[in-house]
């Protein structure tokens, strides 16, 4: 029978083997820091919805409302003279978590369905807004000639990936300790609480409203913090960063990752981005359809992604 | 005084009137037991007492304050907690966590985002204290979906327990536990301190009887009988109406 500690504050020595291979990777493979950077922040993203789905059981297809609410306020800063990054993607968490404010009281009122499809209207009613207000946007040519400020005012941004890794990686290494955090507390046990059985909640004395409209504030803001990243390292932001395909691909990693666990949202990323340009140097026609394959294949064999098949390997079931 | 009262409760779902015009009274401190044949409306009852349903008509009050239009998690901040009959539980959470959930939310911890549960070293203390009290103790850190049915009876009632009610809703407490450990259970109930209020569904006229010490036999949405337990075992309209329906099935 499944047996497990009450979730604790300290880390266990395989978490940090996974931080140290994530800065090793750096130095290792220096000609991946783009890409690495990229995985970075799409796993900040799919952290961001582990929160609002793994922890508080919300179901969202709309999530990249928020990346990209963060994308474009990160862009439009810089794009306006507000260069400088660490405030930028404080500007852009904060805007998008209240845009996360807003729709949450939409979404929490609603069964597993409709919260579908209202986070899909949201999705596509700002994709759509961004498209037709093209003076701001830039529309279907997105926001380019973004000029980034050093981060700490020496670190200017490269070609090579650089600055993006260590910064990417900085940020989602101090964004998951908190999270950690927060998931090991009270207010993340009555988050699980909510997302096991949300008839039973009021009768504890939980009002599950304002407990999910924090969670899926959260969500959104750290959502919107990934997109500024993007929107920083890249310098450039696109209409996809809103885009319906953006909340369904962070779905799947999260899913082929494990979800609730919090590291599954990284590794899912990390093994989806990494199979998904692998593929596509070995066939690129029809590596979509390998990857097709490979999803469905992992689905079937592996209940509870990348972290339920370490748990079948090992023969438990625990949580970090 | 009462801790509990009604009047003039009524609930439909459509044509169908679940309750229909209720007036009952629990008393302070009192052991009482709600009675009747399957669809009386007992059920029902709990879920507007404790704010589950909103009721058709009626009103209801809970230490003298009216509650009628209150939700569910304010009366339990209220001291007003109840159980379900069919265990309403967190399947993938492990005994400890259900309990320190509870006992969380009970002294407002539940909006503490920064403190490892690891550190809230007055609820473990409690939860374990809770556990031992049923015999838990051994199941801490099992996951509760994997738990035997009566182990998560036994959980359930914890839940109830440990948001330390001064009025207790027990939906059919003992359904599911092995009849052994079912004195047990409600043993642990009556032990509670005489300032808890209890009133209990329960088909098991032994624990009916050993436990109850006032009874109220609902039938059909309304109150048929009410009185001590000799009293109502004795009554000629109860025997017919419901001991004949349990004789019979």
């Amino acid at each position: 029978m499944t047996q497990r500690a009450p979730a604790d504050a300290c880390w266990h020595w395989a978490e940090m083997v996974f931080w140290l291979a994530a800065l090793a990777a750096f130095f290792v493979f220096p000609g991946y820091r783009v890409l690495g950077s990229q995985v970075l922040i799409v796993a900040l993203f799919a952290l961001s919805l582990d929160i609002v789905l793994g922890f508080a059981g919300i179901v969202s297809l709309g999530h990249a409302a928020f990346f990209g609410v963060g994308a474009y306020t990160a862009g439009l800063l810089a794009l306006h003279g507000w260069n400088e990054p660490f405030s930028g993607l404080v500007a852009a968490t904060a805007l998008a978590g209240l845009a996360g404010f807003a729709v949450s009281w939409l979404v929490v009122r609603g069964e597993d369905l409709a919260r579908l499809m209202v986070t899909l209207g949201v999705g596509v009613l700002l994709y759509e807004a961004a498209n037709r207000a093209a003076p701001i946007t830039g529309g279907v040519d997105g926001l380019s000639g973004i000029a980034m400020g050093k981060v700490f005012g020496i670190y200017a941004f490269d070609l090579g990936g650089r600055t993006a890794y260590l910064y990417s990686l900085g940020v989602l290494f101090l964004v998951f300790a908190a999270l950690r955090r927060v998931a090991a507390s009270p207010f993340g046990l009555s988050l699980q609480g909510i997302r096991e059985n949300p008839r039973r909640m009021p009768a504890l004395g939980v009002a599950v409203r304002t407990r999910l409209v924090a969670a899926f504030t959260l969500g959104a803001a750290i959502a919107g913090l990934a997109g500024a990243l993007l929107a920083q390292t890249t310098q450039f932001v696109g209409l996809d960063t809103l885009g319906f395909p953006r909340s369904a691909e962070v779905l799947i990693m999260l899913v082929l990752g494990g979800v609730g666990r919090l590291y599954g949202a990284l590794l899912g990323t990390a093994a989806f981005m990494i199979a998904q340009d692998t593929l596509a140097g070995i066939d690129p026609l029809y590596w979509q359809f390998w990857l097709g394959v490979a999803l469905v294949a992992f689905v079937f064999f592996a209940r509870g992604g990348i972290l339920g098949a370490i748990d079948a390997l090992r023969g438990t079931r625990r949580r970090p | 005084m009462t801790a509990l009262r009604t009047q003039g409760i009524a609930k439909r779902f459509g044509a169908l009137a679940a309750l229909d015009g209720v007036d009952l009274q629990v008393a302070m401190g009192a052991r009482h037991a709600l009675i009747g044949p399957n669809g009386a409306g007992k059920s029902t009852l709990i879920e507007v007492l404790s704010g589950a349903l909103v009721p058709s008509a009626g009103d209801v009050w809970l230490h003298g304050q009216r509650i009628t239009g209150l939700p569910q998690h304010a009366r339990v901040k209220r001291g007003l907690t109840r159980t379900f009959q069919i265990t309403q539980l967190f399947p993938r959470l492990t005994v400890i966590e259900c309990v320190l959930l509870a006992l969380l939310e009970r002294d407002g911890a539940g909006w503490t985002a920064w403190r490892p549960l690891a550190q809230c070293g007055e609820q473990l203390a409690e939860a374990q204290a809770l556990m031992k009290r049923l015999g838990l103790a051994d199941d801490a850190r099992r996951v509760v979906g994997e738990l035997p049915y009566g182990r998560q009876r036994l959980v359930e009632i914890a839940l109830g327990l440990a948001a330390r009610p001064r009025v207790l809703l027990l939906d059919e407490p003992a359904a599911g536990i092995p009849s052994g450990e079912s004195t047990d259970v409600l043993a642990v109930v009556a032990a509670l301190p005489r300032d808890v209020t209890i009133l209990f569904i329960e088909h098991d006229m032994d624990l009916v009887f050993r436990f109850a010490e006032r009874v109220t036999v609902l039938v059909a949405g309304r109150i048929l009988a009410e009185g001590p337990p000799d009293e109502i075992a004795r009554d000629e309209r109860v025997r017919a109406v419901y001991l004949g329906v349990e004789e019979r099935a």
